[in-house]
């Protein structure tokens, strides 16, 4: 009995992801049907109820506040986690580490809501109406930074030790150690974290839909509104109906695939580690 | 070398302070004006004054039903990786992937598919199972991952032993796998309490964000964070409430996530004892 059930809940455990990706496209179908997929992709402007269902202007809003956030968040982690692991004293690195690991949990509203209050007034004054790209990156680059710190970490300490001791005996300083051996032997370790965090960039919503402005249109400037595909999904959910709810469908789906991809690749990237 | 290294430490500072200032202005503009009363009444003017008592009830309940859902399904997932899927190794790497794939899904998405799946398909429409349910769906992944990676590193005289004795799968795991991975299921449990706390892309389609106390587990209830987001973007003059709102969710968010991240150091260690 106890052994039937639980090889049922593994199952369901095991098919969920393709579960997921069959209900997407089921519920997406009218809309396929309807513009036909084309459309999704070549339509100047989202406007579904008239017809035009182009998602062009979210997508790239979505890869340029992402690849932003990358952009800054990932300097300073892997300064943060060099300084962390090899400058500073044992015991401040463990309370340290502990404040990371209790930063990762901080909720995306809180984010969202701080950015709204504090930041987006701040790029208010100069660069009116203050909610843009810019915020979003830099909002989103406060998001990943635990992740990409924790990320990194983990790295290091799964590095092979030989290479620790080989570093050690020939009197290599911690600089050369983490910029000459550890970053060129983990390269591909390292991209597969900064794969995940990208993804994890691209699939946040409330603090984005927050900050950025939720205007449709391409970012021309660091400080123009933009709209994101989670966020469009978010804000529009709740009264569509019909065809246009089945377009929120279709972007879900459209993002639902990039993210399957991305996990992919990091998980073969992570695979052969250490091959210097 | 020197200045190469004064320049590596310094560009680790901005998100530093950014975080500093985040926290140091939550809790310094939301602490004004908090009472017992927040606690225990009703909001009103659409949640500019009055308390989150109800927001609390709908929270706890969809928090204490993600992890009756979710407990079960990982520890038995886990289960079957660990004992029986483990021989296999092509079908071990499977079904890693597919639960990392799971883990890489965005919140968005798992709201779409709860809304569809469990709203629309099993008819639970917005409510609180359809919520939970979902928040189950999320955490799947990472709580069978914590519970596997801590029963693969144990002993395999344990397993071997077990084998000889000929217990069945039921007395295995109760008696060896729960009581020597206490500290593991603990830490998954935290983590989903962690995660159904801060989610809130996956909350607006399934839960729906009603501010009254629910009546029943098919009733829809807003939780805490659904509540700050509401207060933020769509109701004006809805800051300051919001800061409040925010001051009594960050201050738990911190201290579940301090557990966590204490009781995690313990499990791996505590698992080979």
């Amino acid at each position: 009995m106890f052994k039937t059930i639980s090889y049922i809940f593994a199952l369901i455990g095991f098919i969920l992801p393709l579960l997921i990706i069959i209900y997407l496209f089921r519920e997406s179908h009218e809309a396929i049907n309807h513009f036909g997929i084309k459309k999704f992709l070549f339509d100047p402007s989202w406007y579904p109820n008239e017809g035009l269902v182009g998602l062009a202007a979210q997508i790239n809003g979505s890869i340029a506040v992402a690849f932003l956030s990358i952009l800054l968040a990932v300097p300073s982690s892997v300064s943060f986690v060099y300084t962390n692991e090899f400058l500073l004293p044992k015991k401040i690195t463990f309370f340290n580490n502990l404040g990371i690991d209790t930063f990762s949990g901080i909720p995306s509203v809180i984010f969202g809501l701080w950015g709204l209050v504090k930041v987006v007034p701040y790029f208010a004054v100069n660069h009116p109406p203050g909610t843009s790209l810019l915020v979003g990156a830099i909002i989103l680059g406060m998001m990943i930074f635990p992740g990409l710190v924790v990320g990194i970490r983990g790295l290091i300490q799964t590095f092979n030790q030989h290479y620790q001791f080989s570093s050690a005996s020939l009197n290599l300083s911690s600089y050369s150690y983490f910029f000459k051996v550890f970053i060129p032997a983990n390269i591909k370790g390292l991209t597969g974290v900064f794969l995940l965090q990208f993804g994890r960039s691209l699939g946040e919503t409330m603090a984005v839909l927050m900050v950025t402005g939720n205007v449709s249109q391409n970012p021309d400037s660091l400080f123009s509104p933009i709209r994101t595909l989670t966020s469009n999904i978010a804000l529009e959910m709740a009264y569509a109906t019909g065809a246009h709810r089945s377009s929120l469908f279709m972007s879900g789906l459209i993002l639902a695939c990039v993210l399957l991809l991305l996990s992919l690749l990091a998980i073969f990237l992570r695979r052969d580690d250490h091959e210097y | 070398m020197n200045i190469k290294k004064n320049l590596i430490v310094l560009i680790s500072f901005p998100i530093l302070i950014l975080f500093f200032m985040m926290i140091s202005n939550i809790i310094l503009e939301g602490h004004a004006g908090l009472s017992w009363n927040y606690f225990v009444t009703e909001a009103s003017h659409a949640g500019r004054s009055g308390g989150i008592a109800p927001i609390i009830v709908s929270t706890t309940i969809i928090v204490i039903l993600t992890l009756l859902i979710s407990t079960p399904f990982s520890f038995c997932s886990a289960l079957i990786l660990t004992l029986v899927i483990s021989k296999n190794r092509y079908l071990l790497s499977l079904f890693e992937i597919s639960l990392t794939l799971l883990s890489g899904l965005p919140s968005v998405v798992f709201g779409l598919f709860g809304s569809a799946f469990f709203g629309k398909t099993l008819g639970f429409g917005y409510s609180l199972i359809s919520g939970a349910l979902t928040l189950s769906c999320m955490v799947l992944p990472f709580y069978t991952k914590i519970l596997h990676d801590n029963f693969k590193i144990l002993p395999r005289e344990y397993f071997l032993s077990g084998k000889a004795l000929d217990l069945s799968l039921y007395q295995f795991a109760k008696n060896i796998l729960i009581p020597l991975n206490l500290y593991a299921i603990a830490a998954g449990a935290i983590f989903s309490i962690s995660r159904a706390l801060g989610e809130t892309a996956a909350l607006i389609f399934t839960s729906g964000y009603v501010d009254r106390y629910p009546h029943s587990l098919l009733d829809s209830g807003r939780t805490l964070s659904i509540h700050i987001y509401d207060l933020a973007l769509n109701i004006p003059g809805g800051d300051q409430a919001a800061l409040k709102a925010s001051f009594v969710f960050l201050l738990l968010s911190l201290t579940i996530n301090f557990i966590l991240s204490v009781v995690l150091k313990n499990t791996l260690l505590r698992g080979l004892q």
